[in-house]
């Protein structure tokens, strides 16, 4: 049996999913893009998750491995306990349909069989996409209040879940996205990826070690009961109007928060650098972190060095310049322990104190 | 303590010290083998290295960084991170002082074996780019002080072709197998040793190993296909002691070719066409990226805290080199070429006549 789940990311963008895993128990896991789940529709990217035979004839063969040619790429690839093979028709001009196949040699293969073909293709992907329809995504936390929004964009590490987490009980803020963000000229959207895990986080833990063995077992439990709906919930804001951002990182040893100046230029060229990293290591499990995309990207550029994926880096950082030009922004660096003064501090800064 | 200093051309210079225990020296063998035509055995003075690349088994970051996804380390001219490939794990530290670069390794056992492929090729093609140079993934030969340039990614026929010429047209010499160093229009020769491996062992390089070589080469292929390619071992031959009346010198770049394999198995057709500089640069510099996985990750990662810093604007720099050192008398060709016809006379003579048709 077929299962086949769409989506609608804001109206932006369709896309779906086909697959044919039977597992129910941790679909908040396996489908990281619950939050935008809807109707049928009309989808911009098809991605068919099972075995498949590529159409890889005439293609320009990049290291025996990389089949390239206009608008089509294919692989075999592995990479620690995973082996997986792709095809992607229209990589750089959509339509997009993309087959995934892949074989986990471990627990995973059972619990999260989809996850891989998201986290490494589809995220980024849509990533590309939505630049092709004048959106850019930010990697980073954005938060709303009375309509305005304020992002922090920062690396993993960075404290940012605290700080969504202060802000949200603590602040009267509303959360528009935990580690990622869409945003255009004037405007932040929501971009939660696996939407009941940040819920979970939001409601049910006061410290933020989910990683602890006992708070995982407890998180799976609420994930798998029925009252734990996506649908029902205030905890995001679809959308808010861009003012401000931070750029944000931590240092070792620090004592307080402190701020520095930054101009568009470097801000820019930093967020290009960030997501770069998120196409090259990602995702919410230590041994299926890594993500070959920009390999895949350069391997095509290399083949077509002219190609929108060659170019998408360069006409990423002017696009940024366009979208943040005007808005206010400032670096800012954290101390390595999170604390209430701190929090204080962070507060009057987003508040424009 | 070992201790080598490399000279590349007057180019550039660097230091390498192992002080690893002298058991996993032996166990792992010689790695800087890579570097053996280019040793200088006087020490040269600390200050005019480029660089220095220590190999230590104790290796601690420094305080005060700033921490990125909890695993790298940065601060203005420096980093920290941990890191593995397969079973392969090290640290790495850089350190820029006074306009030099220290980077310290603390790799482990099978680690020991990328040093060169991972790290220092780089550094050495990061410290060329640096200094105004250009170092681009080609073979290359060179006849009558004209130099021809096979750049493509590897297992795409350049070495195969460069040594197919060679044994028809003796005229031809060998400008290297990997690396070429651009300046100003000119190619210097980089001789590495060739990586052999029974795919892409060509009848001329077999003639000139001897019996034990062949049997290691054989015993090496066979690991390969028993661990299902996850151990790959190659034989190393140095072209400068094997051939060595065979090596070229310096010389003006005349022609550059950019090699495609494809799988078309229907048609013969081997396609090349003449392209723009422009063209050319961006595929040289596509290549060049491939190539090395790590240190350009820790490049993005450090030019997230500073974007501006000459190691965030590393492949800018890189294609600025190549767009001076490619200077306009250069002719380029892209060729597209069937995988199947690789280590064909009839590829061989169609780029043999693109060439001698000056």
């Amino acid at each position: 049996m077929h299962k086949e789940l769409s989506y609608n990311l804001h109206n932006i963008l369709n896309f779906k999913i086909v697959t044919s895993s039977r597992l129910k128990i941790l679909n908040d896991l396996n489908f990281m893009f619950s939050y935008f789940e809807s109707e049928k529709n009309n989808s911009d990217v098809i991605l068919n998750i099972g075995k498949f035979t590529p159409s890889d004839e005439h293609s320009t063969l990049v290291d025996h491995k990389y089949h390239i040619k206009d608008n089509y790429f294919y692989c075999k690839d592995k990479e620690g306990k995973a082996k997986w093979e792709v095809e992607i028709f229209g990589f750089e001009d959509g339509p997009t349909h993309i087959n995934f196949h892949s074989v986990i040699y471990g627990i995973e293969q059972l619990l999260i069989p989809d996850y891989l073909a998201q986290n490494i293709i589809l995220r980024p992907l849509l990533e590309l996409k939505l630049f092709e329809k004048g959106y850019v995504t930010l990697h980073g936390l954005g938060i709303e209040k009375n309509g305005k929004a304020c992002v922090f964009a920062a690396r993993g590490g960075a404290h940012k879940t605290r700080i969504a987490m202060d802000l949200l009980r603590k602040g009267g803020y509303s959360l528009l996205g935990d580690d990622r963000l869409i945003c255009s000229q004037d405007y932040l959207f929501s971009y939660p990826l696996f939407y009941n895990l940040v819920k979970f986080k939001a409601e049910h833990m006061n410290d933020e070690h989910i990683s602890s063995l006992p708070n995982k077992i407890k998180m799976i439990a609420h994930l798998n009961s029925k009252a734990f709906n996506a649908k029902n919930s205030s905890l995001f804001t679809n959308k808010a109007r861009f003012e401000k951002i931070f750029l944000m990182a931590r240092k070792e040893n620090f004592v307080e928060l402190s701020y520095s100046d930054v101009d568009l230029d470097s801000l820019a060229k930093a967020i290009v650098n960030s997501n770069k990293m998120e196409f090259i290591s990602s995702g919410i499990s230590q041994s299926l972190g890594f993500v070959p995309f920009y390999r895949y990207m350069l391997a095509y550029s290399y083949v077509f060095p002219d190609s929108k994926i060659a170019t998408y880096w360069d006409n990423l950082e002017i696009k940024i310049k366009e979208v943040l030009r005007g808005k206010i922004a400032c670096g800012i660096t954290l101390p390595d322990a999170y604390s209430p003064a701190l929090f204080i501090d962070l507060f009057n800064l987003v508040n424009g104190a | 303590m070992k201790e080598i200093y490399v000279n590349i051309h007057d180019l550039i210079k660097f230091k390498v010290t192992d002080g690893s225990s002298w058991l996993s020296q032996a166990i792992t063998g010689d790695l800087l083998e890579e570097y053996c035509n280019y040793l200088s055995s006087d020490s040269i003075n600390e200050s005019d290295l480029d660089f220095i690349i220590s190999i230590t088994s104790r290796l601690e970051k420094k305080q005060d960084c700033h921490v990125l996804d909890d695993e790298y380390y940065l601060n203005n001219g420096y980093f920290f991170t941990k890191d593995s490939y397969k079973i392969a794990k090290w640290k790495i530290e850089l350190l820029r002082l006074h306009n030099q670069y220290f980077i310290t390794l603390h790799p482990n056992l099978i680690a020991r074996l990328f040093i060169t492929g991972f790290f220092i090729d780089f550094l050495i093609q990061f410290s060329l780019t640096r200094k105004g140079y250009s170092i681009i993934h080609s073979s290359g030969l060179t006849k009558n002080n004209s130099s021809y340039l096979f750049s493509g990614r590897s297992g795409s026929g350049k070495t195969s072709l460069s040594l197919g010429l060679m044994s028809c047209d003796s005229s031809y010499k060998f400008l290297g197998d990997d690396f070429q160093i651009l300046v100003n229009g000119k190619s210097f020769p980089y001789i590495t040793p060739l990586n052999l491996f029974s795919y892409n062992i060509s009848d001329y390089l077999l003639a000139r190993l001897n019996r034990d070589e062949k049997i290691k080469m054989r015993f090496k292929s066979a690991i390969y296909k028993l661990t299902g390619g996850y151990a790959k071992f190659f034989t190393k031959l140095n072209p400068a002691t094997s051939f060595h009346n065979m090596i070229g010198s310096c010389s003006d770049i005349s022609k550059l070719f950019i090699i495609h394999p494809t799988n078309d198995c229907l048609s013969n057709g081997i396609k090349i066409n003449k392209i723009q500089k422009q063209a050319a640069v961006k595929y040289i510099t596509y290549n060049q990226m491939m190539d090395s996985r790590y240190f350009p990750k820790y490049l993005i990662q450090y030019g997230f805290m500073f974007p501006n810093d000459e190691l965030s604007r590393y492949w800018e720099l890189h294609m600025q080199n190549l767009n001076n050192n490619l200077t306009n008398n250069v002719e380029f060709y892209l060729i597209n070429l069937p995988s199947r016809l690789i280590r064909s006379k009839l590829a061989l003579n169609k780029i043999k006549g693109i060439i001698e048709n000056a």
